[in-house]
């Protein structure tokens, strides 16, 4: 299944590098998890990060399926 | 004294009275400084009914105690005034290098009452006090303006002035310093411009003492090394400014989109920090002694929108761009030049225009009154609009009186976004809960800078919260609104406090804040009594509010966000549930069921 992952502020330094804009594409296989995704790309976790999958806070043990957004950027606030 | 000076310049523009008073030491910590000292005398001098733009309406400048110390950000200051746009107080921000320089002429604050019988600047060079003519600079921009009165005067003088719309009374012009730093919400542009006052212009060595310098320093030192530190592993505000939030508002489904109709904006990549760090960012820029460099000095060269500056912020894409749906970032980033040339809050600025669209699209206003078809999208109009609205030319009549007097006019005031009459800033609440019971329960209107709970649902600061619900939001609501007053009464940034001078573990315990504190001043607080001090200038605030002749039925939202759910996005289906936060929130003040605070509370906050 396909899903999405979008990357915001200094979070998009884990992109691979010939990535246009803070969104890529990626086939995964079913099962995987939030934070399966997380640690592929090697996305920090923990509370300096804010994770979400189709914009609300999930577990990092919830399932992605088919057409999900997975977005990720540093907790820093200003603004 | 530590930390403060003591000393307050009170001048009166009507008869050029010049008097220097001095504050007690037991005053000056009850009410912390800047913000605080501001309500104070202004609840204690001036009936709140006054008629903002009238001579009786008093015009303070407020630095903090630790305004021009080593603290980290220890750079700001306010202006705090009754304002024209809402009728209630108001107390505008900023930074920059001006509130340093203000501190070293020996004042905490300055008051201005009066009315000077025609345009004046004063030129405070520590004790020698002049007032000089301005009818040379009346007239002209803001950069104009202090490039003139920096050569007059001396150049290392700082400056915070009007431009022309401030001079002509609109009722969103903002109080510029630095030439691009923004004392931007409420109209306070439109109160210094009302007593002829154009400028302020500072300078002066004389530092702040101690109580305890070592610890001071070393304190400091400390907390900036530890964001200089952390800045290395990577800082979104260094490197996109505070542009990088639009794709994080839009991800949650709540950036501001034509006039909050939707929380989603299909242009949100057109107008974000990548955008703007590609095109047209020349270099990040400090406040002065600033570790994170959040602002912005940008340039653009394209021939139709050509400009430099600084800027622009967060809330000027979200108000100059989504909200008027328009995703042309060099029109906003010429816009937002404009605006500060100008001297116009962007934030209301671009929220009235986009009420103005909204109205115009629904037929609401007649084409003749704008003099062409105005809608949505259409970026060249905005551009025009903002120039109108500085001038008060044709309909920019209309839109320099604010979002809430442009609905209300055409029989629909229900589509001005605003809560007291202050426009929202960039946070649709109906997807961030907490922020509408904020907005709601400010003391100067719709502000996200009066306890920013979107750092909390947003950006996970101290935790993430979900923002689609409302337990427990009434309490760190409040704490948010305490912390924020503390924040802006000593004469810090909330960026860098909120983070490093509070334990983010314990629901935002100023640890680190007390102890700067009170190495600066003296003054012995601990972290509950410098708590019950934030909550001093709240209540006090809030009681100036209803002296006013506000009551409960202003602490609401407009009725978009109170009965029309959002049709898509994360938090499609969503109203703001105010009440029953609210309720909360009452109690939790120690406010009675129509939010008037109870003896009780004002006897422990020593305020009766």
């Amino acid at each position: 299944m396909r899903v999405k992952l979008r990357l915001f502020a200094t979070y998009q330094q884990f992109l691979p590098s010939n990535t246009e804009g803070n969104t890529i594409e990626i086939e995964v296989q079913g099962g995987t998890r939030v934070g399966d995704l997380m640690s592929l790309y090697d996305i920090p976790i923990g509370a300096d990060s804010v994770i979400l999958l189709n914009g609300i806070t999930p577990s990092l043990n919830d399932h992605v399926k088919d057409g999900d957004v997975v977005s990720a950027f540093p907790a820093m606030a200003g603004g | 004294m530590d930390g403060w000076h003591g000393r307050i310049l009170r001048i009166n523009l009507s008869d050029e009275n010049i008097n220097i008073e001095e504050i007690d030491f037991h005053t000056a910590a009850e009410f912390i400084g800047g913000r605080g000292w501001a309500i104070k005398y202004l609840i204690d001098e001036m009936d709140p009914s006054v008629d903002p733009l009238s001579p009786d309406n008093m015009l303070i400048f407020a630095t903090g105690p630790l305004t021009a110390t080593p603290a980290p950000t220890g750079n700001r200051y306010m202006v705090v005034t009754k304002s024209p746009l809402t009728g209630a107080l108001t107390n505008s921000n900023s930074g920059g290098s001006f509130p340093t320089e203000m501190k070293r002429t020996g004042f905490d604050m300055f008051i201005f009452e009066g009315r000077a019988e025609s345009p004046v600047y004063l030129w405070i060079n520590e004790n020698d006090i002049k007032f000089r003519p301005a009818s040379h600079v009346w007239g002209k921009t803001i950069p104009e303006s202090e490039d003139t009165l920096i050569q007059e005067t001396d150049p290392k003088a700082k400056v915070a002035c009007i431009g022309p719309a401030g001079e002509n009374l609109v009722k969103v012009a903002s109080i510029m310093n630095d030439k691009h730093r923004a004392a931007g919400r409420s109209g306070v542009g439109a109160v210094m411009g009302s007593k002829n006052l154009k400028a302020v212009v500072v300078r002066g060595s004389v530092e702040p003492s101690f109580a305890n310098p070592n610890k001071m320093r070393e304190l400091s030192k400390q907390v900036n090394l530890e964001v200089g530190e952390d800045i290395k592993k990577g800082s979104s505000l260094r490197e996109y400014g505070t542009a990088y939030v639009p794709p994080v508002t839009n991800e949650l489904g709540i950036l501001p989109t034509r006039n909050f109709q939707a929380g989603v904006f299909e242009g949100v990549d057109n107008i974000s920090g990548n955008a703007l760090k590609e095109k047209y960012l020349i270099r990040a820029k400090p406040c002065y002694r600033c570790p994170i460099a959040c602002g912005r000095e940008t340039e653009i060269n394209e021939p139709d929108y050509k400009g430099a500056g600084e800027g622009p912020e967060y809330e000027t894409i979200a108000a100059l761009g989504s909200a008027c749906g328009v995703d042309n970032l060099a029109a906003v980033t010429k816009a937002n030049y404009l605006c500060n040339e100008l001297g116009l809050d962007t934030i209301s600025a671009g929220m009235t225009i986009a009420c103005a669209m909204e109205l115009s699209e629904k037929n609401i206003i007649p084409e003749e009154d704008i003099g062409f078809q105005l809608r949505f999208g259409d970026a060249d109009a905005m551009i025009d609009l903002v120039q109108a609205m500085a001038h008060r030319d044709g309909f920019g009549e209309v839109l320099a009186e604010g979002s809430y007097r442009l609905a209300e006019k055409y029989g629909h005031p229900e589509y001005a976004i605003t809560a007291k009459r202050l426009e929202f800033p960039g946070y649709d609440p109906r997807g961030s809960k907490g922020m509408g019971l904020l907005y709601a329960t400010s003391n100067i209107g719709a502000s996200h800078m009066a306890g920013d709970m979107a750092y909390a649902e947003v950006f996970g600061v101290p935790e993430k919260l979900d923002p689609l619900t409302t337990e427990n939001k009434a309490a760190l609501t409040k704490r948010f609104e305490d912390a924020f007053t503390i924040i802006d009464a000593a004469g810090l940034c909330v960026f860098l406090s909120v983070r490093y001078l509070f334990e983010p573990e314990v629901n935002l315990w100023p640890r680190k804040l007390t102890q700067i504190m009170n190495y600066a001043t003296g003054a012995d607080y601990d972290e509950e009594s410098l708590l019950l001090a934030g909550e001093r200038i709240f209540n006090l605030e809030r009681l100036f509010l209803l002296k006013a002749g506000f009551t409960k039925k202003d602490d609401s939202l407009p009725l978009r966000m109170l009965n029309e759910p959002l049709a898509e996005g994360p938090a499609k289906g969503q109203v703001v549930e105010l009440e029953e936060m609210l309720s909360e929130f009452y109690i939790l003040r120690g406010w009675d069921e129509s939010g008037v605070p109870t003896n009780e509370k004002l006897s422990e906050l020593g305020l009766i």
